[in-house]
C-alpha cells in the first residue's frame, strides 16, 4: 500500500514501511530512492499493466481498474470498498486526527453495512466519494495521511 | 581493391559488415524485404534496394534478385553474412561466373564441407582427428563388438538412417553390447525400415570448442585462437567465450594446427571455423563452417583483429596481415545472444514491436552488435535475435562479471526476451567454474528459466513508477487510485 503524506511517500511491502522518493528521467527510465538507497530501472506503464525491468529481470503487474483491491486483500484495515456498493455515511470530519482502527466511513452492499477503519494513526485528509455515491469493489473511500 | 560491397543479409550482421566496409572507404549497398523497409541496415547503408516480400525465399534467398541488384548498383563484391546464402555453393559459383567477388571461400570448398561423410574422408586424409567409429556395412554382431572394443567404451550405437534418438543406444560395458545392438536394430527397422547401424565413441561431457582460421589466396593460413561454445540449447549456441578455458598451450596449438590442416585440405580462403568435440584431453573434428560465425566478435575482442575487414581485404587478393607468430590473444571475452523469446514458454519466439530497448553503455570492453532500435519490429519471418552483448576483461572472471552486469542493464520491452535466462546462466556454477558441457542447459532448463521473485527493491520501484504514472495522468486524481497499487504489488 502506498501512502502519500505531507512529508513524502511511503510504501508498505510485507508489513514493512519504506520511504520512497525519486524522479522520472524520461524514455522509460526511473530513479527511485528507497529508504535512502538510490535505484534505477526502466519501466513501461499504461492504465492496464506495469512492467519493471530491473537488474536484468522483468516483473509484470496487472493494473486492471475494474478490480480495485478489497479490504480483505489488504489485511482488513484499509479504506477500500470490499465489494460494489454505496457509501452510506462519513463518520468523521476532514482533518480529524485518527488512531488505527477508528471507524471512518460506512458503506452498504448486499443489504449489509460495512464500517471501514483507519489503517494507521494519522489525519483524515479526504473522502473520495460522497454519501450516497456508488462505489466499485476496491475503490479507496477515504485517505488518511500519516503524521511524522 | 574492392570498392562497392553488396551485403546479401539483414539484421545485426548486415549492420556489422556495413560498419567495417565503411571504415575501409567502401560504398555499401543493402537489400531489404517488405518487412525490413525501415530496418537499421537499410538506414546505415549508402544505398538500399528492395528485393521482395518478407519470406526469405522470395527475398534474401532469391539469387536472381540479388544479382540483378548487384548489376544495377555496380557492386564488385558480395558479403553473404551468416545464414541465408553464406554456405550456398551455387551462389558462390554464380558470383565466380559473373565476375563478382564472393567474400568467402571458393564454391568447391563450400561443397567439400557440405557433405558430412565427404568432409570426414577429407579430414581423415589431412590427419585431423575424428571421433573413433565404425561406419561400414559389416553388421555381424561379433565383428561390431570387436570394433566397439577397438573404439573404446562407452560407445554409441546409432541407426545409420535414424534420427530423433530412435535406434540409438549408449553402451558403457562390453557385456551389454549384444543386447543393446539387438535393441537398436529392432527400433531402427521399425522406425526407418533399415537396420544398418554405425558405432562411435560416446562422449559423456563433451565441450564444443572451435578454432577460427583465416586463409588468403596465396597459400597462407593462420588460426586466430579458439572459442568455447558449450553453452547450447538444442544445438543453438547461447553464450560463447574466447579463449576456451582450461586448455593447455600444447593442446591449443595442436587444435589450431589441425584446424589449419583442415582449411588447407580444401583450399580454403577467407574466414572459417573448425568445430571440435572436446573430451578430456582428446579432441575430434565435428564440422567446418565455411563462413563468418555469429560468435566471431569474441575472437575480435581478444585478438584485436577486425575479421570483416580481413575478409574484405583477402577477398580482394591481399595477403594475410599477420603471421601465426604475430597473432596474440589478450584477455578474455564473452558473448551472450539476446533473443526475443519466452524462456517460460519453451523459448517460444516472441514477435512484435520493440516498445523499449536499452543497452548498457558501450566502451572498449562492452560492445553491442544489433540490427534494431527502439520502435523497430521483431518480425516472425526471421531469426528473433535482438542483439549480441560482447564483453572483454583482463581475465575470465572479470569478463564474466562484466557480462552479467551488462545483461542486468539491458532492457527489452514490447516482446519477451531471454535476458533473465542469460543472467541465470552467468550466475550458474558450471559457467563460473568453467565446467559446462553441451548438455548443461538442456539438463537444467527448469532451474535456469524460473521467473524471478520480485524483491523489496523491485516492488518499491514498481510503486514509484506507478506513482509517477498517476501524477502524469491528468484525468486521474491521484489519491483515489492508490488502492490499485496494492494490487499491482501483489
Amino acid at each position: 500500500m502506498l501512502h502519500v503524506t505531507s512529508t513524502g511517500i511511503k510504501v508498505d511491502i510485507d508489513g514493512q514501511g519504506h520511504s520512497l522518493s525519486g524522479e522520472y528521467q524520461g524514455h522509460g527510465h526511473y530513479v527511485a530512492v528507497v529508504d535512502g538507497q538510490r535505484l534505477s530501472a526502466d519501466a513501461q506503464i499504461d492504465d492496464e499493466a506495469l512492467s519493471i525491468m530491473y537488474q536484468g529481470a522483468q516483473y509484470d503487474f496487472a493494473l486492471t481498474s475494474k478490480h480495485y483491491v478489497g479490504a480483505e486483500q489488504s489485511g482488513g484495515d484499509a479504506l477500500a470498498a470490499p465489494m460494489n456498493g454505496t457509501v452510506v455515511k462519513h463518520l468523521l470530519d476532514i482533518g480529524t486526527e485518527v488512531k488505527q482502527g477508528d471507524a471512518i466511513v460506512v458503506m452498504e452492499a448486499m443489504k449489509m453495512e460495512y464500517t471501514l477503519n483507519a489503517p494507521f494513526d494519522g489525519v483524515l485528509s479526504s473522502y473520495c466519494y460522497g454519501e450516497g455515491e456508488l462505489v466499485s469493489h476496491g475503490a479507496l473511500l477515504a485517505i488518511v495521511e500519516e503524521q511524522s | 581493391m574492392l570498392k562497392r560491397i553488396l551485403i546479401a543479409n539483414r539484421g545485426e550482421i548486415a549492420c556489422r559488415v556495413i560498419r567495417s566496409a565503411k571504415m575501409l572507404g567502401m560504398h555499401t549497398i543493402a537489400v531489404y524485404s517488405d518487412a525490413d523497409a525501415n530496418a537499421q541496415h537499410v538506414q546505415m547503408a549508402d544505398s538500399a534496394y528492395h528485393i521482395g516480400p518478407a519470406p526469405s525465399k522470395s527475398s534474401y534467398l532469391d539469387m536472381d534478385k540479388l544479382f540483378a541488384v548487384a548489376e544495377q548498383a555496380g557492386a564488385d563484391c558480395i558479403h553473404p553474412g551468416y545464414g541465408f546464402l553464406s554456405e550456398n555453393e551455387a551462389f558462390a559459383a554464380q558470383c565466380e561466373q559473373k565476375g563478382i567477388t564472393f567474400i568467402g571461400p571458393y564454391a568447391k570448398s563450400i561443397e567439400a564441407m557440405g557433405s558430412k561423410t565427404r568432409a570426414k574422408e577429407i579430414m581423415a586424409g589431412a590427419n585431423v582427428p575424428l571421433v573413433p567409429g565404425y561406419y561400414g556395412d559389416n553388421q555381424d554382431p561379433t565383428f561390431l563388438s570387436d570394433e566397439a572394443d577397438k573404439i573404446g567404451y562407452p560407445v554409441l550405437i546409432k541407426a545409420a538412417y535414424g534420427g530423433g534418438g530412435k535406434g540409438m543406444r549408449v553402451v558403457r560395458d562390453k557385456k551389454d553390447f549384444i543386447s543393446a545392438l539387438e535393441g537398436a536394430k529392432r527400433e531402427a527397422i521399425s522406425s526407418f525400415g533399415n537396420d544398418l547401424v554405425l558405432i562411435e565413441r560416446y562422449v559423456d561431457n563433451p565441450r564444443h570448442v572451435e578454432v577460427q582460421v583465416f586463409a588468403d589466396k596465396h597459400g597462407n593460413c593462420v588460426y586466430l585462437g579458439d572459442r568455447d561454445c558449450s553453452l547450447q540449447r538444442r544445438h543453438q549456441k547461447v553464450i560463447e567465450e574466447a579463449p576456451a578455458p582450461g586448455l593447455s598451450d600444447a593442446m591449443r596449438k595442436s587444435m589450431g594446427e589441425a584446424a589449419v590442416r583442415c582449411a588447407q585440405a580444401i583450399d580454403y580462403v577467407g574466414a572459417g571455423t573448425v568445430e571440435f568435440l572436446l573430451c578430456g584431453e582428446e579432441f575430434f573434428f565435428m564440422e567446418m563452417n565455411t563462413r563468418l560465425q555469429v560468435e566471431h566478435p569474441v575472437t575480435e575482442m581478444v585478438t584485436g583483429v577486425d575479421l570483416v575487414q580481413w575478409q574484405i581485404a583477402i577477398a580482394g587478393g591481399d595477403t594475410l596481415p599477420l603471421s601465426q607468430e604475430q597473432v596474440t590473444i589478450t584477455g578474455h571475452s564473452f558473448e551472450a545472444r539476446l533473443y526475443a523469446e519466452d524462456p517460460s514458454e519453451q523459448f517460444m519466439p516472441s514477435s512484435g514491436r520493440l516498445t523499449h530497448l536499452r543497452f548498457p553503455e558501450q566502451n572498449a570492453n562492452v560492445r553491442i552488435d544489433t540490427g534494431v532500435t527502439c520502435g523497430d519490429e521483431i518480425s516472425s519471418f526471421y531469426d528473433p535475435m535482438v542483439a549480441k552483448l560482447i564483453v572483454k576483461g583482463d581475465n575470465r572472471a572479470q569478463a564474466l562479471s562484466l557480462l552479467e552486469r551488462s545483461l542486468r542493464h539491458t532492457y527489452v520491452g514490447g516482446v519477451k526476451a531471454n535476458t533473465g535466462f542469460l543472467v541465470a546462466l552467468c550466475e550458474s556454477q558450471p559457467l563460473q567454474d568453467a565446467t559446462m558441457d553441451t548438455h548443461f542447459i538442456d539438463n537444467n532448463c527448469d532451474n535456469l528459466t524460473q521467473a524471478p521473485q520480485a524483491d523489496v527493491h523491485a516492488l518499491a520501484m514498481a510503486a514509484w513508477v506507478y506513482y509517477c504514472h498517476l501524477q502524469g495522468t491528468s484525468k486521474a486524481q491521484l489519491q483515489p487510485h492508490l488502492g490499485r497499487v496494492y494490487r499491482a504489488l501483489n
